[in-house]
Parts: structure tokens; C-alpha cells; sequence
């Protein structure tokens, strides 16, 4: 029922701080995995998601190497939103706010992650089936 | 407005703010708008039986209360725990209301 309609997200929290993440980006697999074209754009802190640099570590208290200890990378789970939506067919766009971007030198982000404005915003807002903004709690 | 969802995720017994959203939720419903309150995350907890608890008061005002079946096994709550009436469901309840047009509000 759902499948060729576009919904934009817009996010705007850092990894590792908050679980409102997580359900986010749940809500968008769960977008894409019916063929439901996706928008998401980024801003404040939410531009550090796709952040090339990510890395695991290990977790020495509980003697755990880093492939042991598999933290969870917010950048691995944008790819493999991107990913989903191959598979499904659906488009899907991830926008970076780029004053929030160079704020934090945030640049280097992995392979599919644009640049934009506010104006990319209110462009994806005003060409979807709906809008909803995950703002900080 | 066609249908209002509140995507609640936080702790109703750390923040007032949930039974702000039961107000406006029941404010909506007696306005002519079926109102429904996803509870997630935090807010998951919300969902148990309890005397005058959040989920009982958003019921009896005509709100349909329902709750990320994620967040309840996060949690380990059990569904013989919730609520009379309260639907445990899926993040896929979020996808449905955008993609019928409805408002959906993230708090």
C-alpha cells in the first residue's frame, strides 16, 4: 500500500548519545523494506552519522577484542539503509546540513552522503507524502 | 487533520511531558480526531498495568495506546504485563500513519 510513496525524516542527534536514534533509523528500514522512497536530512549533531572515521574498539574490562566487543557503527547502519534500498528498489537520499557539517568537520563521510541546506529541506519536505522530524528530547 | 499518531519515548515517571501528550492526545480525540500514542524506548514502561497509570487514562479518554513490541522485549516486559487494551505492535505503525497522511509527532 505504502510502496512508491516518500516520506522525509529529518534527524537531529549524535551517535552514541540517545536510543531515539536507533528507532529512527528502525522506522526507515522498516520504510524501505515496504519500497517506500526515503529522504533524511541531517542536521546539528546527526551529521556525524555517516562518519567515515567511525571506528570499533575493544573492551578491555570485559577482555573483549574489538571484533568480539562488534560495536555498533552509526555509519555502517546508514550504509546499510542505503543497501536496503538497492534492494527494494526505493530511492533514498541522505542530505547533511553542511553549516552543521563544518561546524563539526564532519565532512569526510562515507560514499552516498550529500551535502545541503536548509533549502534541500524544505525542497524534500514539499515533494514527499509526509514529514517527520526526530528532534532531541 | 485526519489522525494524529504521538511517537513517545520517554519515561513518563522521569519527565511530565508524556502526560502532556495524553492530554493533548485526548484533547484531539474529543475534537473529532482518532488519536493514537505509540509508546517506545523509556516509554515503553508506561505500557504496564498500574492504577491511574499513563496507558489506562489515555485509554479511558478514547486514545488508542500501543506499544513497540521491540522496546517491550528490550525490556523484558511481558505482554500478560500491559494494560487492558493496549495493542503491542511494531515500528511498521509509524510508516503506516506517514504514509496515510496522518500527523505524526516524535517526541
Amino acid at each position: 500500500m505504502s510502496k512508491g510513496k516518500t516520506l522525509t525524516f529529518v534527524l537531529m542527534d549524535p551517535p552514541f548519545e540517545a536510543s531515539r536514534t536507533t528507532t529512527a533509523m528502525r522506522a526507515i528500514d522498516a520504510a524501505l523494506r515496504r519500497g517506500v522512497n526515503c529522504n533524511v536530512f541531517a542536521y546539528e549533531g546527526a551529521v556525524m552519522l555517516p562518519f567515515r572515521h567511525q571506528q570499533p574498539h575493544p573492551n578491555p574490562v570485559h577482555g573483549r577484542d574489538a571484533a568480539e566487543e562488534d560495536h555498533p557503527l552509526p555509519r555502517e547502519w546508514v550504509a546499510g539503509l542505503m543497501a536496503m534500498a538497492k534492494e527494494r528498489d526505493a530511492a533514498f537520499n541522505w542530505v547533511n546540513c553542511g553549516l552543521c557539517v563544518d561546524e563539526r568537520g564532519a565532512g569526510d563521510a562515507i560514499d552516498g552522503v550529500q551535502r545541503g541546506t536548509p533549502a534541500d529541506l524544505w525542497k524534500m519536505a514539499s515533494t514527499s507524502d509526509n514529514t517527520v522530524v526526530v528532534a532531541t528530547a | 487533520m485526519r489522525e494524529l499518531l504521538i511517537v513517545e519515548t520517554r519515561d513518563a515517571d522521569e519527565h511530565r511531558g508524556p502526560e502532556r501528550m495524553v492530554d493533548l492526545a485526548a484533547g484531539m480525540v474529543s475534537s473529532g480526531v482518532p488519536s493514537t500514542i505509540f509508546l517506545t524506548e523509556n516509554a515503553a514502561f508506561a505500557a504496564r498495568r498500574r492504577p491511574e497509570g499513563l496507558a489506562a487514562s489515555a485509554i479511558a479518554a478514547g486514545v488508542s495506546v500501543a506499544v513497540d513490541h521491540f522496546a517491550l522485549q528490550e525490556r523484558a516486559i511481558t505482554e500478560t504485563e500491559l494494560e487492558s487494551g493496549v495493542d503491542p505492535s511494531s515500528i511498521d505503525m509509524v510508516i503506516e500513519h506517514l504514509s496515510r497522511g496522518n500527523c505524526v509527532l516524535w517526541r
